[in-house]
Formats: C-alpha cells, structure tokens, sequence
C-alpha cells in the first residue's frame, strides 16, 4: 500500500520529528510512503536524518508539485495546524480521490478546521499539543490503525 | 521559484480562504465556481475548499492563492497572460496527446517524476 503524507509549515516544534516517528512506523508495516512537503519542512527532514536511516527508499516532492503529478495512492494523512494546510489536505484529497485522514493539532484545537475537513469527508482526528509529540504520537497510531481497518 | 512570480500579480487581499473567498464572492460579480486542484493559469492550481470563486473583471482573473506558512491571498493577474498561459497550456496537452499517439504505450508512469532519499 501506497501512502502520500502532507507537511505544510514546519512552524510547530513537534512536527518533523513526529513525521519520523509516523514514517518509521509505516515502514516497519511495510507502507511504501511518499511525501509532499514545503521545502522547508523537506530541509528540515533531510537534516535530521543524515545518513538516511530512517528516509531511505522514501519519495518525496513539493507540495505544490504533488498537485500536478498524480499517481495512485491508497491513502492520505495530512497533518494540520494552521489555515493553509486545512487547504491542501482538501485539495490534495480532490485531486488524488483517496482515503484523508487529518491531524488537526496546535495550542488549542480550531474546531472551524476540525468543521471544515469533516464536512469535505475527512477522516479527522486532533491533538492539544504544540511541543510536546506524545499526544500527537497517540493519534499518529490510531490514524495507522485505521489505515488497516478501512 | 514558485510558479506564481512568472506572472505580474497584484495583492488584492489577505486572510483565510474563507475571507478570501467571501472577498472575491462580495466584490466581483463575474465568478466562475471551480474545483481544488484545478489550473487556474499554467503552473497554479486552485488550492482550498470546493466550490473556489474565480473572477474575471476588466482585463484581470482574479482568485485565491495559498502559501503554506503565509495563508492565502487574492491575487489579479493580467487576462492577457492568462490567455497566453492558457494557450501554452493547450499546446503543451496537444504535444502530449501527438506523443502518446506516436509512442502507443500511452501511459506514463508518474511515479518517475518523484525523487526519492
């Protein structure tokens, strides 16, 4: 199975280290992962990984490159914290026509975001955190879970 | 360098892409309703919640434009570059359709474009 991850901003501290944490988990399922990302989100990942322990083998693109170039995908996870990427995770839904799932995460939880992806058939979920990963991490896995059972 | 600054654009707004929505719906009244993901001029696609108001005044295409970290704008791009797009565009779709023909294999894998780590 084929999965595309969206990371818009990489503003919120907890954000590149719980796309590894997700990447890592996909793989160790054997998901073949695939990413559209800012480029400065894209910078951020290659920094942390090095010597590409945990990125080897992994796609990845310009999020707004990904809109041009479409492939199949057998789902979509997009995690979201401001306006902009509420955006994209639609927009990337519409034109992929793919199972979404959204984390909806940030100090506090917009729920006009929460509201918005839901009423465009998004899978959503939403985590109070903004530093601190672990409620995040939490989501991340029934997000994975999901991803089996539907 | 992201495909917007080939045009000369103006910066009419900036919000969410619901107030740039409204902005574009309470202003113009020549609106298109189109879809996430559409091409809007080459190399721009529409990015937000369907149904997405395009406007055409004047001599200009008005519409709204997301940046990840900056939020969305509306911006107003010369039609006369519109239409040169478009006709790029036409062009470009009528060389891929001459070298399917000419191929016969027609499919191309997508998946090709990416790079990978």
């Amino acid at each position: 199975m084929r999965i595309l991850i969206i990371l818009g901003c990489p503003e919120p501290p907890l954000l590149i280290p719980s796309f590894i944490y997700l990447l890592n988990m996909l793989k160790n399922k054997g998901y073949e992962v695939i990413l559209s990302a800012n480029p400065a989100a894209l910078k951020l990942i290659e920094t942390s990984d090095p010597e590409k322990y945990y990125l080897k083998g992994v796609g990845f693109q310009n999020i707004d490159e990904g809109l041009k170039n479409k492939f199949d995908v057998d789902g979509i996870i997009g995690f979201a914290h401001n306006d902009p990427a509420v955006n994209y995770i639609i927009t990337y839904k519409a034109v992929y026509d793919a199972k979404t799932f959204a984390l909806v995460f940030g100090k506090e939880i917009n729920q006009e975001f929460v509201r918005t992806l839901e009423d465009e058939d998004v899978i959503t979920f939403t985590a109070r955190a903004f530093h601190n990963p672990t409620p995040v991490l939490v989501k991340l896995k029934n997000i994975v879970n999901n991803l089996e059972n539907h | 360098m992201s495909c917007i600054d080939n045009y000369h654009y103006d910066i009419l707004y900036r919000g969410s892409f619901k107030e740039c929505a409204q902005y574009i719906k309470s202003n113009y009244k020549n609106i298109r309703d189109l879809n996430a993901g559409e091409e809007v001029i080459e190399g721009v696609m529409l990015i937000g919640k369907p149904p997405i108001p395009v406007a055409y005044h004047d001599d200009y295409i008005i519409f709204p434009y997301t940046k990840p970290c900056y939020g969305t704008y509306v911006l107003r791009v010369p039609l006369k570059e519109y239409m040169q797009s478009h006709k790029e565009k036409m062009n470009k779709e009528k060389d891929k359709k001459d070298k399917r023909s000419n191929n016969g294999s027609g499919i191309k894998n997508i998946l090709s474009k990416l790079k990978f780590w």
